[in-house]
């Protein structure tokens, strides 16, 4: 009785790691040798069926790497333009409403009036008005801004005074000018009373 | 055998850069029907295989310079396709749903050639039908055995170039091709 390669001594002689002794019995084995065989066909049928394929699919030329250099390099500089414009734009934009450099943020409050936010109240702010110090007031500063800006009508009662003697916006709010460093933080804080006496009040 | 036009290039023969693309476009010329060929016996799509062999070429074009010559352009550019493909695989793996590729190899396609024209009509339709069925047991192997299936049995590469091009020693190339041989064995069946 002839024993034959087992599963795993012809997944072996496939793979081309078969032993010594495993090639002797598939040379003198004409069943072993016809299942290596086939497997062997069907293999390099497979290879010639993926060839062909890929020759099928993959017949046009390949791309240039310089279309795709070009493309990417373009993409690139046109980011690049983007972001100066961008840049440009805020530095711009930065140097207009700033104060010119080494000036102190204005010791006196604007004359400016502020419109829109306080209904048909034509307002402006209280030159006896005074800033409250807020909590980063003690961070130096060296350059600033003030912004007018609505806060709640909680806010004065924080500082100890009444919301009512302060203007009050549609929204039900409280116009406010905060001082802001360069580095975004605020520093003090005052609330805008009105100057005449047809503002609306509580 | 492979064309030996790109070693210079690689090597840092050439200095100008119009001329460095010139070289790497025929880099690509030389060896593109190969690595398309290995990716898509992998993705089984030729519209990905397309996709991803051109992002192999241009990460080969950016990392030419670490290009020391170690092993030959071929077995590196292989190299750098078996990264992509494995990431390529790993991502589809996390999609909850596929969507149907247009342009998926279908198993039929790939059966259709058949070397020996005096095999009888019996025959012809077993050998495609196995065929089709190791083209479709390749996509149950791991990443490791199947990418050593193809480098061995497709590109008919040898066990040092593989290993080189997989990263893995010789004996790990080994183990891998018998148990992706033993898979694919396992699920197509043996003639026996």
């Amino acid at each position: 009785m002839t024993r034959h390669l087992t599963e795993d001594q012809i997944c072996r002689a496939i793979a081309g790691q078969s032993t010594l002794d495993e090639r002797q019995h598939a040379n003198g084995c004409a069943e072993c040798r016809a299942e290596i065989a086939h497997a062997h066909y069907v293999i390099t049928s497979l290879r010639h069926g993926i060839a062909m394929r890929a020759e099928r699919e993959g017949v046009q030329p390949a791309p240039s790497l310089r279309a795709q250099t070009n493309g990417k390099e373009a993409r690139a500089w046109a980011f690049a333009a983007v972001s100066m414009a961008v840049v440009a734009v805020a530095l711009i934009w930065q140097a207009r409403l700033a104060p010119p450099a080494g000036r102190e943020p204005p010791a006196e409050p604007p004359r400016a009036l502020a419109s829109g936010h306080a209904g048909d109240a034509r307002v402006a702010v209280d030159a006896v008005d005074e800033f409250y110090p807020l909590a980063y007031s003690t961070v130096p500063v060296t350059n600033g801004r003030i912004i007018r800006i609505e806060v709640p009508r909680s806010a004065p009662a924080a500082f100890g005074l009444d919301p009512i003697d302060f203007v009050r916006t549609r929204r039900n709010a409280v116009l406010a000018d905060i001082v802001v460093g360069e580095d975004g933080l605020a520093r003090a804080v005052r609330f805008v009373r009105p100057l005449r006496d047809d503002v609306q009040k509580d | 055998m492979e064309p030996t036009t790109a070693s210079g290039f690689l090597d840092g023969a050439v200095e100008d850069r119009t001329s460095e693309l010139e070289d790497f476009d025929q880099v690509v010329r030389s060896y593109w029907p190969r690595l398309f060929r290995f990716i898509l016996a992998s993705v089984h799509d030729s519209g990905t295989a397309e996709t991803l062999a051109q992002e192999c070429f241009w990460n080969a074009y950016r990392s030419r310079a670490r290009f020391r010559g170690d092993a030959s352009v071929h077995t590196w550019l292989v190299r750098i396709a078996t990264n992509i493909i494995r990431d390529h695989m790993r991502s589809r793996r996390l999609r909850f749903w596929r969507q149907t590729q247009r342009t998926a190899v279908d198993s039929g396609a790939i059966a259709d050639w058949l070397p020996d024209p005096s095999l009888s009509q019996e025959q012809r339709a077993l050998i495609q039908e196995q065929v089709q069925a190791v083209w479709q047991a390749t996509t149950t192997l791991s990443d490791r055995q199947r990418t050593v299936f193809l480098l061995r049995f497709v590109e008919e590469m040898d066990i040092a170039d593989i290993a080189t091009a997989t990263g893995l020693t010789s004996n790990a190339v080994h183990v891998h091709l018998f148990r992706a041989v033993r898979a694919i064995r396992k699920r197509v069946g043996s003639a026996r």
